[in-house]
């Protein structure tokens, strides 16, 4: 699937990255890379839903896994 | 004029029963750090100027250690001390004229101390779990805990250092299931934090503290650089864990799916005795009027812990429902950075760099509630006696009883080990109720070799003596109830007497109930009525014998005037134990004319 939104950081733990959709739904990021992980970016992230995945932020956020991702 | 010689008795201790008279209590030092001093006894009536010569060739300055010093000889080292202490101390052994040298060991005492890292002060978490007075019970030693997390910064290891304020602290061998190799180092951040919280090295003048910092850490790497990873991962890691020999495992990670797997790990884990604790999870601020607790939290087995700030409220960020069990600090940096959880960490982006950073986090909370149970089993809890203690000790906070947020409420050390020790922490039961019976014994020698005579005893006697020498610990047989009033009055008559002053004030100040001061005050407010000689006199023998237990073996002093302070105040008790008895038998043989 493929989601356009921005990054956010929440201050969790050693900081915890959220991907917020365009369509106001919110995703925890699975794997990519540091360049993706930037407070305010906006980006179309290329991924897959994962359920089982656990993490340090645990924000109830469903898990997207990222196959591939550009700025927007 | 009886009455008058209890009476110069009290007015003898008060004089001398002031605490200030005390060394002040001084934290216990870790193994392997570096003593705070040296005692050297020297032979009886040693002078200064002969200790004054041996000094250069020692290279440190030695004093006398009190006004006794000269009659005694003993000594104790001024100043820093050389990195090679054994050496010092061989060397110090060998000169003539010296009868022994050895590393000041000191135990606090009185229950609560501050320990010497630097930043402890900033550590309300600590504090609020209640942990200074608990850490004269135990720390931790000989228990492993599991941190399946994003690693630790436990070893050097290429790029990877071992953060400052973890060297020196016990590991147990771990595993790396990213990338399936032994050094499970962490490249994150979170982990290193979290093993920080459970065992970071305690008073040894660097940064912070931990909560059971004699505790074996096992690092185990299942979060990738981002803090995620997979539930098979964390599955195989809860049993890799619980067969090599972890005791408790904790879990500051969560999602949202049930996973079977993880669930089955959980229960091989609780089946070989392991404690399981793990996160509830950060959702709250998404949460109205419902809300969920992640897994491995959620499931059955599992200790869940949700998270307050230093005004001990939940955390805006908690998660809360019904599989919350217990809550403890967690942070809340809405409040400012000072209000989250400060340990070393790695800086990630220079994972060989040491930081001292303020989390916030059901993740931070949770090791929390895995050092406290690191501390009771230490204790010689079992694994289902720690679980319990933790849970029912927990002050009760939201609701009144168990509710959604708190769970049982936020853990409280100092009460869950009381639970588990019954008391028994200086010196041991049967020790005690031994020298007890001895004390008893001399008393009623002593009485029939007087006019009056002895008197029965009775059940009063009894109840008295046990409340002060070991407290009525068959009481938490019954299980204590977990009401706060009745929870506490229940816990603190399980508690010998003497040590109602760490529950009471903690700090210095406990040293007042470890004194002849209680039982005096009593006796002075309870002579007049008869019916209450007998338990007056009990609790008066029974302190008698926690003061020489405590004196005799129980802990170490830093100097002889807490030791002479025990014998004279124990002396003073049974002093007044045998009055009070002397005085009842006379009464009755009045009676019986």
């Amino acid at each position: 699937m493929t989601v356009r939104g921005t990054i956010r950081k929440e201050d969790l733990g050693a900081g915890v990255f959220l991907l917020v959709a365009d369509d106001g739904k919110t995703y925890s990021i699975v794997g990519g890379d540091r360049a993706l992980r930037k407070h305010g970016q906006a980006v179309v992230v290329e991924g897959d839903l994962a359920d089982d995945v656990a993490d340090t932020g645990m924000t109830g956020a469903k898990a997207l896994r990222v196959r591939s991702w550009k700025a927007a | 004029m009886r009455v008058a010689s209890v009476w110069v008795v009290l007015l003898a201790a008060v004089g001398c029963g002031r605490p200030a008279s005390l060394p002040p209590p001084v934290p216990a030092v870790p193994p392997g750090q570096t003593p705070l001093a040296i005692v050297v006894d020297l032979a009886d009536g040693t002078s200064k100027a002969e200790y004054d010569a041996l000094e250069a060739a020692w290279g440190v300055d030695v004093e006398f250690n009190s006004i006794e010093g000269p009659r005694y000889g003993v000594t104790l080292s001024r100043g820093a001390l050389p990195a090679d202490v054994d050496g010092l101390l061989a060397t110090i052994r060998a000169t003539p004229g010296v009868e022994a040298a050895e590393p000041l060991f000191l135990y606090s005492a009185f229950g609560a101390f501050e320990p010497n890292d630097p930043r402890f002060p900033e550590q309300w978490n600590l504090k609020m779990a209640n942990l200074p007075a608990a850490w004269s019970r135990a720390t931790g030693k000989g228990v492993v805990v599991a941190v399946i997390d994003t690693g630790v910064a436990y070893e050097d290891h290429g790029e990877f250092k071992v953060v400052e304020d973890l060297a020196g602290a016990s590991f147990a061998k771990g595993w790396n299931f990213v990338s399936d190799t032994e050094h499970a180092n962490d490249d994150q951040g979170h982990g290193t934090h979290v093993a920080g919280t459970i065992a970071q090295v305690t008073n040894n003048g660097k940064g912070v503290a931990g909560v059971a910092f004699d505790a074996t850490i096992m690092p185990v790497k299942v979060l990738d650089e981002f803090g995620s990873g997979t539930s098979a991962d964390i599955a195989d890691a809860i049993r890799w864990a619980a067969d090599h020999g972890a005791h408790v495992i904790n879990l500051s990670l969560g999602g949202g799916a049930r996973s079977e797997v993880m669930e089955s790990a959980v229960r091989h884990a609780r089946k070989k005795g392991v404690l399981v604790i793990a996160a509830t999870g950060n959702n709250g601020a998404r949460c109205a009027d419902s809300c969920t607790v992640s897994f491995p939290a959620a499931y059955d087995g599992v200790i869940g812990v949700s998270a307050v700030g230093p005004d001990g409220k939940l955390a805006p960020y908690s998660s809360w429902g019904k599989e919350v069990d217990v809550a403890a600090p967690g942070g809340d940096k809405s409040k400012g950075d000072a209000s989250g959880v400060l340990q070393a960490t790695i800086d990630p982006e220079h994972p060989g760099t040491t930081v001292y950073s303020h989390f916030q986090g059901t993740s931070m909370a949770t090791p929390h509630v895995a050092g406290l149970a690191a501390l009771l089993l230490s204790a010689g809890a079992s694994p289902e006696k720690a679980e319990r203690a933790l849970l029912e000790s927990a002050i009760d906070a939201g609701k009144a009883g168990w509710d959604d947020h708190y769970g049982n409420g936020v853990i409280d050390a100092s009460a869950a080990l009381a639970r588990v020790s019954g008391g028994a922490a200086i010196g041991g039961t049967v020790w005690r109720l031994g020298t007890m019976a001895v004390l008893v014994w001399m008393l009623l020698r002593r009485l029939r070799g007087m006019s009056s005579g002895a008197p029965s005893l009775g059940l009063g006697f009894a109840g008295g003596a046990l409340l002060g020498t070991v407290g009525l610990f068959f009481l938490g047989w019954f299980g204590l109830p977990s009401l706060p009033i009745a929870g506490r009055a229940f816990s603190a008559l399980a508690t010998p007497m003497p040590e109602w002053g760490n529950g009471l004030f903690g700090g210095r100040l406990a040293v007042v109930t470890l004194s002849a001061a209680v039982p005096m005050a009593l006796v002075f407010f309870g002579l007049p009525f008869y019916s209450l000689r007998r338990l007056l006199a009990g609790l008066s023998v029974g302190f008698s014998a926690f003061l020489v237990s405590a004196a005799w073996g129980g802990f170490s002093f830093a100097n002889i005037a807490g030791t002479a302070w025990l014998v004279l105040n124990a002396f003073l008790c049974w002093h007044m134990a045998k009055e009070v008895l002397r005085m009842t038998a006379e009464r009755e043989a009045k009676g019986a004319l």
